[in-house]
């Protein structure tokens, strides 16, 4: 079981469990399966005890102990194939509904039936310009996602081979949506880590992001842990940005009038705006001086 | 609720409203994340620098329109070319062309006010305007300062309009005086480098080097990395805005085309007579907000 699910995993691999984090795991579950345990055995004799013989009492108890220890103990040993599958659940979601609603259909109907239908939605989501830019867009939250939290667990990796010190756990990601610029990633740090641990980290995080640029910054008064990565693979600032105050002033929403309108007024001719038509100014007369 | 008020526009009846507040942060454009930046002017100041044509009017009149829908607040407009903010001349209470002595003028009837509101604020046991109050914000907006403090009048006026600027700056915050001011490059031959640091926040749209960029910044941006040198000269409204993060970051002013801001300047123009009547009507005296 250890060597088969915890053994050594190829760089680029979402889950975490690189032999000294696995090992970590292993001493942590062998903690949890003694203390929970012992805690349970405790508790049901104490309790036991109160309704039958001692004896009896002892032996619930110690039953009860091993059970509670060994779901503890599974529990805690496979936390990271639990998380991974945790990680990849909006994948695994819409795979099942996609994949099982293909199937059901195709059961209901026939299967030509449904692969019609499945070709009409994919054309409907894919074929409009401005679908296809969400779905993609949304994609590439998924992405980046998996991309900061592999980046992190680089990260942990070298500090784990450095210092030799315990792995530290990686941020949680919370939210991430996209933005004209790219995707906007919320996170939330653990234990072991802060914002000015990052400080010039941020090239790297762009470049695990298969971004342009990558900032980091606090996204909380209250919470040092909460933190913005705003990743950027466009320059939304090269076209025009136009006012939302347009959008309060009726005329503006309702009248749409040609824009090559240049407003004249009907009260200045427009005369006299070239310079042929200025004459040269009179000379100056002479200053102050007697003659 | 804001209010919603009706007006006619002479042809037919409009709509108007609801209003917006200068207490309210005001739309500067888009960050380089394509997220809209919005930055609360209240109670602060802001200079604009950059070369012709960065952006620096498009901000100013970003600025000018979200406080000339606002009623609360009122527009004082000194304008040295006359047309970069001469359509908001209805909504405006003044509007100064390239004439030194109104300048000066203006100027000195702010001091005055401002000293007025010091005493109503103290005799209130008050410390600042809020939102509400008996007397409304101002937004003294000044495009292409250099024009009078450096440019036209007598060396004493350009001393004077240098001072009584520096004064409105350094104590107009509290009784709600808002100084926008927009210049190409703000160097100490400009404007005095005492006024020019109290500006908290600086707009630097693209400059020719990257001396001029510390000087709309600040000195030292420079060597962190923040020049705006290095926008593109054919990206005019990307620059850099220092504000409540302390910090430059990148932004892209939103653009007010011609027609647009004419279109704004009326509805703000009728939608200020407007209230001004109902007020006129309806004329309440309020209580006294109580000490903030």
């Amino acid at each position: 079981m250890e060597q088969g699910l915890f053994s050594k995993q190829p760089i680029g691999s979402v889950a975490i469990v690189e032999p000294p984090v696995s090992q970590w795991y292993a001493r942590r579950a062998r903690l949890a399966a003694i203390v929970v345990g012992l805690a349970s055995d405790a508790l049901v004799t104490a309790t036991a005890s109160v309704f039958c013989r001692l004896l009896l009492a002892v032996a619930l108890g110690a039953l009860t102990g091993v059970a509670f220890a060994l779901v503890a103990w599974v529990l805690v040993r496979v936390w990271p194939v639990l998380r991974v599958l945790w990680w990849w659940s909006i994948e695994i979601t819409a795979a099942v509904l996609v994949v099982g609603g293909w199937v059901v259909l195709a059961h209901l109907t026939v299967w030509w039936i449904a692969l019609a239908v499945l070709l009409v939605a994919a054309a409907g989501v894919f074929v409009p310009g401005r679908s296809r830019r969400c779905v993609w867009a949304w994609s590439w939250c998924l992405v980046v996602r998996h991309r900061l939290r592999l980046c992190f667990a680089t990260l942990v990796r070298s500090q784990v081979r450095t210092t030799g010190s315990r792995p530290v756990a990686l941020p949680l990601v919370l939210w991430a949506r996209p933005t004209l610029a790219g995707e906007r990633v919320w996170l939330w740090l653990r234990t072991g880590f802060a914002l000015e641990d990052l400080d010039g980290k941020a090239p790297g995080i762009a470049v695990a992001c298969i971004a342009k640029q990558v900032r980091l910054t606090g996204a909380s008064e209250r919470y040092a842990a909460l933190l913005r990565v705003d990743i950027a693979r466009r320059d939304p600032l090269t076209g025009r940005v136009e006012s939302p105050l347009a959008l309060l002033i009726p005329s503006l929403r309702n009248n749409k009038e040609a824009e090559s309108n240049v407003p004249v007024s009907p009260a200045v001719p427009p005369v006299g705006l070239e310079l042929a038509d200025i004459e040269d100014p009179a000379p100056e007369p002479p200053r102050g001086g007697r003659r | 609720m804001s209010p919603v008020l009706v007006a006619d526009n002479g042809s037919d009846v409009v709509e108007l409203g609801p209003a917006l507040s200068i207490f309210d942060p005001v739309y500067f454009g888009i960050d380089e994340f394509g997220q809209p930046k919005r930055v609360p002017l209240i109670e602060r100041n802001i200079l604009i620098g950059g070369e012709p044509g960065s952006g620096k009017s498009g901000l100013l009149n970003g600025i000018v329109a979200h406080a000339a829908l606002s009623l609360d607040c009122r527009l004082m407009l000194l304008d040295g070319k006359r047309v970069e903010l001469g359509q908001w001349r209805k909504c405006a209470d003044v509007f100064v062309g390239p004439n030194i002595e109104q300048a000066l003028k203006l100027l000195k009837r702010l001091q005055i006010l401002m000293d007025r509101r010091y005493d109503y604020l103290e005799e209130c046991e008050r410390r600042k305007i809020i939102p509400g109050d008996v007397f409304t914000a101002i937004l003294l907006a000044i495009d292409e300062i250099a024009y009078f403090s450096a440019t036209v009048g007598t060396k004493q006026q350009k001393e004077e309009f240098n001072l009584l600027l520096r004064d409105l700056v350094a104590r107009g915050r509290a009784i709600g005086l808002i100084v926008a001011a927009a210049t190409q490059r703000p160097s100490s031959k400009i404007i005095d480098t005492d006024l020019r640091d109290l500006f908290a926040w600086r707009f630097a749209g693209r400059c020719t080097n990257d001396s001029s960029s510390d000087i709309v910044l600040g000195h030292g941006w420079v060597a962190k990395g923040w020049s705006a040198n290095a926008i593109s000269p054919n990206n005019p409204g990307a620059g850099l805005l220092i504000a409540e993060n302390g910090s430059p970051e990148l932004l892209k002013v939103a653009y007010l085309d011609d027609r647009t801001c004419a279109a704004i300047a009326a509805y703000a123009a009728t939608l200020r007579a407007t209230a001004a009547t109902e007020k006129a009507v309806s004329r309440v005296l309020r209580s006294v907000p109580p000490a903030a």
